[in-house]
């Protein structure tokens, strides 16, 4: 649904790293970092923090999921407690927090 | 201002050993390790990262911590304890509660110890058993939100995979009611007692700020 842009609430996008032994999916990685938010916040939380892992900016090593500006903290905390990808054991990283893609694709690391 | 992560030298084995942990730590964007072990080894500086030796002890009454303390803290730079009691000996440098008082933690804050915030813990459990961790823990940063006490958050690790990086135990403190500048102060204040300790253990120490030249 579009909300009048003086509505629309702001947006932080969130730079992770996928630290696991096997190369993981995009799926994947959607699904379990939904999951996390979900029995962390609640399905309540979960609506409200507007989560959304961003398919075009996943590497398979990084990614990055948008959220809401007010659940940054709680988003990057349901990330943290991910430990299984699949059927392998995994862990995430949060490299960087920002406001725009573009200062998102800075942060980076070369490889 | 240094940043430590945690982990139990106990579970070192040949699949994770001290240089994996420090590598890991520095790659997570760690500036320094404890290793929770006896507190006696004395680590070199591995993988470009500093290694403090630490102890962890659960003691059951204040006369074991008491006992336990004249020992080990002849060379142990970081005392970690998690205390049922209230625990009133400031030779004790974090201390992780359980179910404590207001008092107890006026009382605790006055001896300049830190409180922690086991991110493990929650990391381990699921369902009811989570809520009533982060029920727990987040009543205690409030209490000490309110006395003006520093909480830091920490997370002592058995393998690789269960270690984290500061973003994600600082949203964890943050979550439990603190918030950046204060997680920034409880780091600080770590890193104050770690060289506190480290110049006290050496032996040009004579007093708080004299040396032996």
């Amino acid at each position: 649904m579009k909300v009048m842009p003086s509505m629309r609430e702001k947006r932080r996008y969130i730079l992770f790293e996928v630290i696991s032994d096997n190369p993981q999916y995009f799926s994947d990685v959607s699904r379990e970092i939904k999951e996390s938010c979900i029995s962390l916040i609640g399905e309540l939380g979960t609506a409200k923090a507007n989560v959304k892992v961003m398919k075009t900016l996943f590497t398979g090593r990084f990614g990055a999921v948008r959220c809401s500006h007010k659940h940054l903290e709680e988003v990057k905390l349901a990330i943290g407690l991910v430990m299984i990808l699949g059927d392998s054991r995994a862990s995430f990283n949060v490299l960087a927090a920002s406001g725009t893609i573009k200062a998102l694709k800075r942060r980076l690391p070369n490889k | 201002m240094k940043r430590y992560a945690f982990c139990l030298s106990e579970k070192m084995s040949a699949e994770n050993t001290l240089k994996e942990f420090a590598e890991f730590s520095k790659r997570l964007g760690w500036d320094g390790l404890v290793v929770l072990g006896d507190g006696s080894e004395d680590f070199p500086e591995t993988a470009g990262i500093d290694i403090i030796s630490g102890v962890l002890l659960k003691p059951s009454n204040d006369s074991e911590l008491r006992k336990s303390l004249s020992k080990i803290r002849k060379s142990a730079e970081i005392v970690a304890a998690m205390c049922g009691f209230r625990c009133l000996d400031d030779r004790v440098d974090i201390v992780v509660p359980e179910n404590p008082t207001q008092t107890d933690i006026r009382e605790m804050k006055k001896k300049g110890m830190l409180f922690a915030a086991d991110f493990r813990e929650v990391l381990l459990s699921s369902g009811l058993k989570r809520v009533s961790a982060l029920k727990g823990m987040s009543d205690i940063a409030k209490v000490c939100l309110k006395e003006k006490a520093a909480v830091i958050p920490i997370s002592p690790a058995v393998s690789l995979r269960d270690m984290r990086g500061p973003s994600i135990l600082s949203a964890f403190a943050c979550v439990l009611g603190s918030d950046k500048g204060k997680v920034n102060a409880s780091f600080e204040a770590l890193d104050e007692r770690a060289a506190h300790n480290r110049e006290r253990l050496s032996r040009k120490f004579v007093m708080k700020g004299v040396r032996k030249i």
